[in-house]
């Protein structure tokens, strides 16, 4: 053995052997971070390595990544009563326009893994992308010929998919309205009122109904767990510690918390799993990848983030397992976590000394990012913080509430607003309501 | 080989069939577009002029969800139309006009322009010819939309958007184009 001579070829085999060993490994039983041909944006950082959802098989086509994409993101296109849907693209009479740009694919305009050219919104086209179809805009509308092309999406007059509180008439009917609206408010959580109303044989739970002992936790810890309890709207809703311990179960991994919560707060988990917070539970991703990755650590964020905040997110991120007070899932929970700008001006704006003298007047980081939702009788808080940031403009009926429409498309389309949390007064009106109200003279003149 | 011959003719036979029961394009396009005609006109009047104008208990709006109210003829329209395209039918059709109120249903191909012209200029004939988009060769018939509704002239003529307000009842406003590859 001691005489064996390698030759070169032989590092060679073994070099190539060892480094094919290493990536099949990667692929087969580890991340496939290896395989990653370019970050991803900050929208599916989360799932990069949830390569299968999009890719398939990797020899997956076009098709397949168009309905990845349809997969997630078609409800929400439709609630936006989506102002470019495929289906606009389809008659042949577009066959010149889709040569310049193939809008019938997502991946036209959102082309994953290219940071470097990557913009607001994932939007990896160059800012003036309006002018391929619309560049004869000013013989139409001649107050247009003024701006530039690529101000049309990003100056806060349109967006490409969501339109719904931008466009004319929308704007039309409600300009005017004063900054402030008197009496404005939120609409009235009521999940506990119709949880009574539908099941009236139910009675609410005291401290010692409790139907569990804590074997091995001290006297005094399990006392004050169970007065937590006894206090919750859980106890108010005949929900006893069996409901959520099954098997005297107490340990849970984020993604049994979701879970768990999730089977009784069944919009509430959809919700989540759809926004940044949860978006690695979300059904949409492999079960392996959900097993090896778990449930995102604020670390893992590309936005500033504290660096105490260390722990897999779930429901109990945010809300304390016992006690079933919100207000502190609607300020300090976000505190406790989120360092940038926006986040650390909050306490300096006029909503938090609102919501700290009242917290059923005030503003809390909730109330905005986790809009209260009318779906016929039903007031649902939709947990998917992310869902009325894409654009922001979604975020207008939550303003709406409180402000004149003026007031708060002036304020979402500020840059130095939204950095210092509305910390100063609206100064810049947006220009849009100078040609609404030249459309509105129009149109009276026009009957 | 007797049997590879009776295969042979059997193929050519069918083959045969296929052709006599084509139905020429012209014809194809003609039914196509009454169904069209016919479903576009009955919502129309018995749906948006009824309800929107005669009855006045809802309102026809482009923004009809938002607003609760009835979709227009022309958007109606279009949802058959998208679906249909989105089914892969084996045809496309829109509406469009010389005259539009979006302008997105402006005449766009040479042979649209084409086509409109001759349907305002010759009331009651129809526009045939063929043309080549992207890479594939179509088959395209232009049909007159005609005002058969007050409906139609009423909201139009008042149309912040509309580039005429003299469009009378019976008059042609625009045409119903149907395509289908070749
Ligand atoms: C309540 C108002 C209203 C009524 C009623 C109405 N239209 Fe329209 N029509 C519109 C609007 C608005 C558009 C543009 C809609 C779009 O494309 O989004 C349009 C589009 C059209 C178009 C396509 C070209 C264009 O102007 O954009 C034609 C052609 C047309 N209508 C003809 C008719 C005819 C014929 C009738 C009656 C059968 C009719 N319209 C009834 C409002 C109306």
């Amino acid at each position: 053995m001691n005489n064996y001579k390698f030759k070169f070829w032989h590092y060679g085999l073994i070099l190539t052997l060892c480094a094919a060993g290493l990536i099949t490994y990667n692929l087969e039983a580890s991340d496939k971070s290896y395989f990653l041909g370019g970050e991803a944006t900050h929208g599916h950082h989360q799932l990069e390595l949830a390569c299968t959802t999009c890719h398939g098989d990797g020899f997956a086509g076009e098709a397949f990544i168009q309905q990845a994409c349809v997969g997630c993101h078609s409800e929400e296109l439709e609630d936006a009563n989506d102002s470019h849907p495929r289906t606009k693209f389809l008659d042949p009479r577009n066959a010149n326009l889709l040569k310049q740009l193939d809008a019938r694919q997502c991946v036209a305009c959102h082309t994953e893994h290219k940071p470097e050219i990557t913009h607001d919104m994932g939007v990896t086209l160059a800012s003036d992308f309006c002018v391929h179809c619309h560049s004869d805009i000013a013989e139409n509308r001649p107050n247009h010929a003024e701006f530039t092309f690529d101000s049309c999406a990003s100056a806060g007059c349109h967006n490409y998919h969501d339109n719904r509180y931008l466009h004319e008439e929308f704007l039309a009917a409600r300009i005017g309205a004063s900054d402030l609206v008197a009496n404005g408010q939120l609409p009235v959580r009521n999940l506990v009122a119709r949880w009574k109303q539908a099941n009236p044989q139910r009675h609410s739970l005291s401290r010692n109904d409790a139907d569990m002992t804590f074997p091995g936790v001290p006297e005094d810890t399990s006392a004050g767990i169970i007065q937590q309890w006894a206090t919750s709207t859980h106890a108010q809703t005949d929900t006893n510690c069996s409901g959520c311990h099954v098997d005297e179960k107490m340990t849970f991994t984020s993604a049994e918390i979701v879970e768990l919560c999730g089977s009784c707060h069944v919009d509430q988990r959809e919700n989540f799993t759809q926004g940044k917070h949860g978006l690695r539970l979300s059904p949409a991703t492999p079960e392996t990848f959900r097993k090896i990755t778990g449930a995102m650590t604020p670390a893992e964020a590309v936005i500033p983030m504290k660096e105490t905040s260390g722990k897999p997110l779930s429901c109990t991120s945010c809300h304390y397992a016992h006690e079933t007070d919100t207000r502190y899932a609607a300020v300090e929970a976000c505190l406790g976590c989120h360092n940038d700008e926006h986040s650390l001006a909050y306490r300096s704006s006029a909503h938090f000394k609102a919501w700290q003298a009242d917290s059923e007047t005030g503003v809390s980081c909730a109330n905005c990012h986790m809009p209260r939702e009318t779906h016929g009788d039903r007031v649902v808080i939709n947990h998917n913080q992310n869902h009325n940031l894409r654009p922001n403009e979604k975020m207008l009926p939550v303003c709406l509430n409180c402000h004149g429409v003026e007031f708060s498309v002036s304020a979402l389309a500020d840059e130095q607003l939204l950095e210092n949390n509305f910390s100063q007064s609206v100064t810049n009106r947006h220009d849009t309501f100078r040609l609404i109200r030249e459309r509105i003279t129009k149109k009276t003149s026009s009957k | 080989m007797r049997k590879s011959a009776f295969i042979f003719a059997a193929i050519a036979a069918l083959a045969g069939c296929g052709e006599k029961s084509g139905i020429e394009p012209e014809r194809m396009a003609d039914a196509i577009f009454s169904v069209i005609e016919a479903d576009r006109a009955s919502y129309t009047n018995f749906v948006v002029n009824r309800l929107a104008n005669e009855e006045q208990v809802i309102k026809a709006d482009e923004h009809w969800k938002d607003n609760k109210a009835l979709p227009l003829p022309a958007q109606m329209m279009r949802m058959g139309a998208e679906r249909v395209a989105e089914q892969e039918a084996g045809f496309n059709y829109a509406l469009l006009s010389q005259w539009a109120i979006n302008k997105q249903n402006k005449p766009r191909t040479d042979l649209e322009q084409q086509g409109l012209q001759f349907i305002n200029d010759n009331p009651g004939k129809n526009f045939y010819g063929t043309e080549t988009l992207g890479d594939t060769e179509y088959f395209t018939a232009i049909y007159p939309d005609v005002a058969v509704s007050p409906a139609c002239v009423s909201c139009h003529n008042e149309h912040v958007d509309s580039p005429r307000t003299d469009f009378e009842l019976g008059e042609t406003m625009g045409g119903v184009v149907i395509r289908f590859p070749m």
